[in-house]
């Protein structure tokens, strides 16, 4: 089954804004077009509100243009921001590369990876590309020897001893400047298990860092890297003014463009083993639509074809999530046969899905019709939503609205068509009141787990406040249950965990819930690595906002303790 | 006697359009230089006895050779002086071609001059956006920022 042949396009969350594809395209295009998406870009940011993701790429956008004479509005703080990277990047690099000529010399084996890596493989300066830390990959049993000679060396950890105990991929240092050192003992934090990086060992490549021999990532190990830190990103934005990181999508077309060839089976080989396969499809979908010279259709469909659960688990979330829109309808038959193993898949076109993690829920919908530019045309708004309405929108037009709804209230169908011009999502989504109240209605909670141990819980969420919770794909405010982590005695050990989220996807829909209804929405939590005793506090979170319980909700709280298999078994 | 360069291998430099930065990876401190002090750190890097920066120099600029001469050693005395090069009297490996060091034209010759920052962790806080001078860019503060 060619997967992207089935499909119109691909649907993902990582939606890039328009001023992050013409950075992206000025600096992969060819010349002459290059410079018109410099230019577009140029006309089309406020220089002094560009984000720090923005910034972050502007030393690529200098160093691209500035020999063909750079003479934007912006060029003098372009050029700054050049010599910024330059010097921070260059004392971060400094300050590692003596740390671990200290390692090497000392017998660890060490395999530099993500920005140093491609820093002295691909971009040559480091200017261009920005980095918080190096990173650098050990072997397990070599790390604790790493450790003290970090710490003997003037390094210490970044964090408590108690948030230690909860990292489960590496640890961070920092030294006296600030720079920061993360010795990982796997290479991601997806999937911290024992000899899943041999492969990366196996493919790393020799380099000598000026008299230093160590190892760096293989171009394949490189790409897969940065596409899984690249989509892990993104799940816990919080700054409402950020957007999606696109460094990494720079990395991976500049690593294509030195490579003579990418062994993608290899990329794929290593997903797959690690249950990373989805994560790498979206990830090569989002390069593919930044170019097909990256990485082409075909080749996308070549390596996903011969993974039949895959694409059939692929297709069944599309129908579960209500999303089939986005499938090619000539196709339709075609998947609808290749997915078929029991009735239960047979209803590629039912209206109400049901979505894996929000198992039912009494979410109202208001549907926009976009015109081919993306605008609202047309709101069908359900007439019960009426009383709330002040909530959600700006009413641009009160006089218009008025009359629509004198004429059409009480109409046959329930609801009330509006033209464009009358209604605005508001922008501003922060409630007065943030009551909501969480029921657990399955799942075990014991007394004891064993380390890593997962458990998924069935919740119901009610809405207990005056306000209706508004949940649009395109907004960064997204409402959802997740859990926090503390110790027995109520500090916190680790706050972020993955969210279940509240929205169910529907093209085209804003969905809302209203006070009084409820949503019923499975959790998935996993145990902490250590053993010892735990308290795990649920609560709801409005992305980039506020935590419910920071505003007064009370959720339920369990004690529960991690321990051996020995002593589960005693 | 004749003698040349070497630069400290500490150091990070990089010409930008003209502008030569450097950084002593060490102690952290930031140079930069004018337009002739790009020309001089330019024939340091390809490694030109003091003689031959003093004759380029001349042969380019409308300047009495003893001016330039006095210029050039109070230069590379600073460069030395702060850990940027070393004197040496023993002649590098081949020297590079110097061909189009310095553009036809360079105007009026001005004295070198190195500038250095002190301060590197408080210029790195420096909002490289809204903090500096719009022309120049970072690490030149807005004067009203200063």
């Amino acid at each position: 089954m060619d997967i992207l042949d089935c499909l119109d396009y691909v649907e993902h969350r990582y939606e890039l804004k328009f001023e992050q594809q013409l950075i992206l395209r000025a600096l992969t295009a060819k010349i002459p077009q290059n410079r018109e998406y410099l230019d577009k870009w140029t006309a089309s940011v406020n220089f002094d509100d560009i984000d720090y993701i923005t910034l972050k790429m502007v030393p690529a956008l200098y160093n691209t243009f500035r020999d063909s004479y750079l003479d934007n509005a912006y060029a003098g703080r372009m050029k700054g921001i050049y010599r910024y990277f330059l010097i921070k990047n260059n004392l971060i690099m400094s300050d590692g590369k003596v740390i671990i000529k200290k390692l090497v010399d000392a017998g660890i084996d060490v395999i530099l990876f993500k920005g140093a890596a491609m820093t002295l493989a691909y971009y040559k300066t480091p200017a261009l590309r920005h980095m918080g830390d190096l990173d650098v990959l050990v072997r397990k049993d070599q790390l604790k020897h790493a450790e003290e000679i970090l710490l003997a060396n003037g390094w210490k950890y970044r964090y408590t001893e108690e948030q230690k105990m909860t990292y489960v991929h590496s640890y961070d240092y920092i030294n006296f400047r600030n720079h920061g050192f993360d010795l990982h003992w796997h290479s991601l934090y997806e999937t911290p298990i024992d000899g899943i990086d041999d492969g990366i060992w196996q493919r790393a490549q020799s380099f000598n860092w000026d008299g230093i021999s160590l190892k760096i990532m293989s171009s394949e190990d490189l790409i897969l890297t940065s596409m899984i830190n690249g989509f892990r990103n993104f799940l816990f934005i919080t700054d409402p003014n950020s957007s999606h990181e696109i460094n990494w999508i720079y990395d991976i077309t500049q690593i294509i463009k030195s490579e003579e060839k990418i062994a993608w089976e290899i990329v794929y080989e290593e997903a797959n083993n690690r249950g990373l396969t989805e994560t790498l499809f979206y990830a090569m979908s989002v390069l593919r639509e930044l170019s097909e010279k990256f990485i082409s259709t075909e080749q996308i469909n070549q390596l996903f074809q011969s993974n039949t659960k895959f694409c059939r688990d692929f297709f069944r979330g599309l129908i579960s999530e209500g999303r089939t829109h986005c499938l090619n309808f000539q196709k339709r038959r075609q998947v609808d046969k290749f997915i078929n193993s029991t009735d239960k898949w047979r209803f590629l076109w039912r209206k109400n899905g049901v979505n894996s993690k929000v198992i039912s829920s009494h979410n109202k919908y208001i549907k926009n019709f976009l015109n081919s530019a993306g605008d609202v045309e047309l709101i069908y708004l359900n007439n019960e939503f009426i009383p709330v309405l002040p909530q959600v929108f700006d009413i641009t037009h009160p006089a218009r609205l008025g009359k629509i709804i004198q004429q059409q209230h009480n109409t046959q169908d329930g609801y009330l068509h509006l033209g464009p011009g009358i209604l605005a999502l508001k922008e501003n989504h922060k409630m007065s009141d943030y009551s909501a109240q969480i029921d657990v209605l399955t799942g075990s909670i014991k007394d004891k787990f064993l380390p890593g141990e997962s458990i998924t819980l069935e919740l119901k969420i009610i809405n207990t406040s005056p306000h209706c919770w508004v949940l649009d794909k395109k907004q960064q405010h997204q409402i959802g249950v997740s859990y926090h982590l503390l110790s027995s005695e109520g500090q916190v050990i680790l706050w972020d965990f993955p969210r279940s989220y509240f929205f169910v996807p529907r093209r085209g829909y804003v969905n809302f819930i209203m006070p009084g209804e409820e949503i019923i929405c499975e959790l998935p939590i996993v145990m902490p690595k250590h053993t010892g005793r735990y308290t795990i506090q649920l609560d709801i979170v409005q992305e980039s906002i506020t935590w419910f319980s920071e505003k007064g909700s009370q959720f339920p709280k369990f004690e529960i303790e991690v321990v051996s298999e020995k002593e589960l078994v005693c | 006697m004749i003698y040349y360069f070497e630069i400290n291998p500490q150091i990070l430099h990089e010409n930008l359009e003209g502008e030569v930065i450097i950084i002593n990876l060490t102690s952290g401190i930031y140079f930069s230089m004018n337009a002739v002090g790009g020309y001089i750190w330019a024939l340091i890097e390809k490694k030109q006895s003091f003689d031959v920066i003093i004759k380029t120099l001349a042969e380019n600029y409308q300047e009495e050779t003893l001016v330039i001469q006095k210029a050039v050693q109070k230069f590379v005395d600073e460069l030395e002086k702060q850990g940027l090069i070393t004197r040496i009297s023993v002649k590098p490996s081949e020297p590079d071609v110097i061909e189009s060091i310095i553009p036809k034209n360079p105007g009026n010759f001005v004295a070198p001059i190195l500038e250095h920052y002190q301060d590197m962790q408080e210029m790195l806080l420096l909002d490289p956006i809204h903090d500096v001078d719009e022309i120049t860019g970072w690490p030149h503060q807005k004067q009203e920022s200063k």
